[in-house]
């Protein structure tokens, strides 16, 4: 007997995750390292295939790309550092100006004196034995005396995992840019090879879209830096280049980074100069350009580029943080980015691009379907008008309102729509056709009648009627007398009854499903009953990729095959000879 | 929205007076009801009188066509009366007019749909 599957669907993804997130909680001390040189490899890549370009092989180029950013990083650093050292062995004379300003304000704010105090007694704890003011006993704790080599061991310890780290990533990343096309032919084969075109695709995308957010993100904080040290320099700040470069990396962290970078010139001031003015100069600097930068900016730039949402950054940047502390922090958006992309490409991860990319979540056509289901007409026409603005009204027919109905149909036909609510997006699409047709019918004078007469016939169904008057309208427009009938039981004997011509076009509207079966009965019983016009079955919003089928349609029953508005008024144009004009009617 | 509808009998001759806009959805609708129910009823000489429509789309000129096919199929006769210039242009337009007997005033339609129907039947093509 087979056990029944207790897993809800639903249950799945949240295991999976979980697991992942165990995983990369875990396996950190590996997967950071292959995280930044991913990163990295992102990043120099395009220097590496710029070098093979001019004839260089990938070994050399890659080395050369990796020993050139290394040496760009060890001055940089070797310059931070000693400026570094500059300031912190300056800072004692200047310690009687700190001293003032903790006197200035201890005097102006009493509340805070237990704080300056203890600001001040800082120092003194940290070398001092503490002394406490109660009167029990101190604990005493026994600690055993360390050797000397668990003590070395110790700092060697502290010492050589960040080291290891640091060679971990140089050698990830030199084997990235080495043999790039190895590991993502392993990647390839990890997924499956009847996803290829999938993998590849996500691959190059995911790539791309990190390189230039890592490139964007580098020129933004560039500029950042620029203005900062230009702005130190006119505030007479000490070390302002220094400021500069430092606000460029630490501006790679997101939302901490800035803050970090003005607090370090701000103390400085505090400690070299007299008034209040420069310092505070120094964090409304930091301030205005953090402010014009991270609201105008980069939202300009990251919103288009990274393909993330705005909540999606602030959201990843928390859990990077929670998972992998102040690496993850920095990590947080690239790795992100590639997440996105994973599920752009993988149908398995869809609901990542969803919840995390930038990209609308329903697209128009839904969004009107949506709006009809929950019985907002004006909602609905305001997905209209707003398209409506920079887009021809056939092509909003054909890309939102033909979908829809197909959606509306497809539901109803599945047993998802009830009838009070088809029975309201019948009748509002109704509505929506009656006003279009009402704003835009030509006055008889306009017109210069064609001698094409259109008979545009519904297949089955309210909905083909709908598309049929759609179609009928489009063609009026065109300057054709186009015809939009109801549904009836036997269209061929409506045709023979108004003796249609062999010249005329008899258009038949059909919206999926079955729109293809229901357009051949009606073709049929056209023929037997004796007219011989010309037919076009318009299946709207037909697959285009059913191009085969749309071909055995169309030869056997010499129909013409058209899938939208546009194409029937195309094909209907092509057909028709233009009269000379007669006289107005 | 909607049209009015109003059903007269003269003689043999049904009218049907139509009023409001002839337009898709409910006004085509209704009037393809009131005609069907006609059809129902045991009508076959009909007359329409459009005096009262000011308007017509391409859907409100499709169900009369379709009603016109639809008595002509019950073995009736239908003619319209008082069109407005608006519909008489799109009937013309879409060469309905060969097809619908168009008149002036609703007297000259029945006496006309009540001689076609005195008359012996028209052999058969």
């Amino acid at each position: 007997m087979v056990r029944p599957d207790t897993t809800t669907p639903a249950r799945s993804p949240l295991i999976g995750f979980a697991i992942a997130v165990a995983v990369l909680y875990f396996a950190r001390d590996l997967l950071q390292p292959f995280a930044f040189a991913l990163l990295l490899a992102f990043l120099l890549s395009p220097a590496v295939k710029r070098l093979e370009g001019w004839r260089i092989h990938r070994i050399p180029a890659a080395l050369l790309v990796f020993v050139f950013t290394s040496a760009v990083f060890v001055v940089v650093g070797w310059m931070v550092a000693n400026q570094l050292i500059q300031i912190v062995e300056s800072l004692p004379q200047y310690q009687s100006n700190v001293s003032a300003r903790i006197e200035v304000v201890k005097g102006k704010s009493k509340g805070f004196s237990d704080l300056i105090a203890s600001l001040e007694n800082m120092g003194t704890l940290t070398s001092a034995a503490p002394v406490r003011k109660d009167k029990e006993p101190l604990p005493v704790v026994v600690v055993e005396q360390s050797n000397i080599v668990e003590t070395v061991r110790g700092y060697a310890s502290e010492l050589l995992k960040p080291l290891g780290t640091i060679a971990l990533i140089m050698v990830f990343t030199i084997f990235m840019l080495i043999d790039r096309e190895g590991l993502r032919n392993r990647l390839l084969r990890l997924m499956g090879q009847q996803k290829l075109q999938a993998t590849t695709k996500a691959m190059d995308d995911a790539g791309q879209r990190v390189s230039r957010y890592v490139l964007l993100q580098f020129a933004v904080n560039a500029a950042f830096g620029f203005i900062i040290a230009a702005g130190l320099f006119f505030l007479n700040v000490p070390y302002f280049f220094l400021w500069g470069v430092l606000g460029i990396f630490l501006r790679f962290l997101p939302y901490i980074g800035p803050v970090i970078a003005a607090l370090l010139p701000f103390a400085l001031t505090l400690a070299v100069t007299d008034g209040w003015r420069t310092p505070f100069s120094v964090l409304g600097l930091f301030f205005v350009t953090e402010a014009i930068i991270g609201n105008f900016v980069e939202p300009l730039l990251y919103g288009v580029h990274t393909g993330l949402s705005a909540v999606a950054i602030l959201v990843s940047a928390v859990f990077w943080t929670v998972l992998w502390g102040p690496v993850g922090l920095v990590l947080s958006t690239p790795l992100t980015v590639c997440l996105s992309v994973l599920g752009r490409h993988s149908p398995q991860l869809e609901f990542l691009n969803i919840v995390l990319g930038d990209e609308p979540v329903l697209t128009s056509e839904v969004i009107f379907y949506q709006r009809l289901l929950a019985l907002d007409q004006q909602d609905a026409l305001n997905v209209l008008d707003g398209l409506a603005k920079d887009q021809p009204l056939i092509t909003i027919f054909d890309t939102i309102v033909l979908p829809a109905l197909a959606i509306a149909e497809r539901d109803r036909h599945t047993g998802q729509l009830d009838a009070r609510r088809q029975e309201f997006i019948v009748q509002s699409i109704n509505e929506f056709v009656t006003e279009l047709a009402e704003a835009e019918t030509l006055a008889p004078s306009e017109i210069a009648p064609r001698k094409t007469r259109v008979f545009c016939i519904p297949a089955h169904d309210a909905a083909d009627e709908i598309a049929a008057a759609m179609c009928a309208h489009f063609l009026n427009q065109e300057k054709f007398p186009a015809i939009a009938f109801p549904v009836t039981e036997s269209p061929g004997q409506l045709m023979k009854t108004l003796a249609v011509q062999p010249d005329d076009i008899v258009c038949i509207s059909a919206v999926p499903p079955f729109a293809a079966g229901n357009a051949r009965k009606v073709a049929r019983d056209i023929r037997e009953n004796g007219s011989n016009p010309l037919i076009i079955a318009a299946l709207w919003t037909y697959n285009s990729s059913s191009e085969a089928r749309l071909e055995r349609l169309r030869k056997s029953l010499s129909l013409l095959v058209a899938t939208s508005l546009s194409e029937v008024v195309a094909q209907v144009r092509e057909i028709d000879q233009p009269t000379v004009t007669s006289p107005p009617f | 929205m909607a049209i009015t509808t109003q059903i007269r009998h003269d003689g043999q001759v049904s009218v049907l007076c139509v009023q409001g806009r002839l337009i898709l959805g409910e006004p085509s609708d209704a009037f393809r009801a009131a005609i069907e129910e006609m059809l129902q009823a045991g009508d076959q000489d009909i007359v329409v009188n459009f005096e009262e429509v000011p308007f017509a789309d391409s859907a409100g000129v499709g169900a009369l066509a379709v009603n016109f096919s639809n008595v002509r199929a019950a073995g009736g006769s239908l003619a319209l009366v008082g069109a407005q210039k608006a519909v008489r242009d799109v009937l013309e337009i879409t060469r309905l007019s060969d097809l619908i007997p168009l008149f002036e005033n609703e007297r000259e339609a029945i006496e006309s749909l009540a001689v076609k129907r005195q008359a012996p039947p028209q052999a058969a093509n």
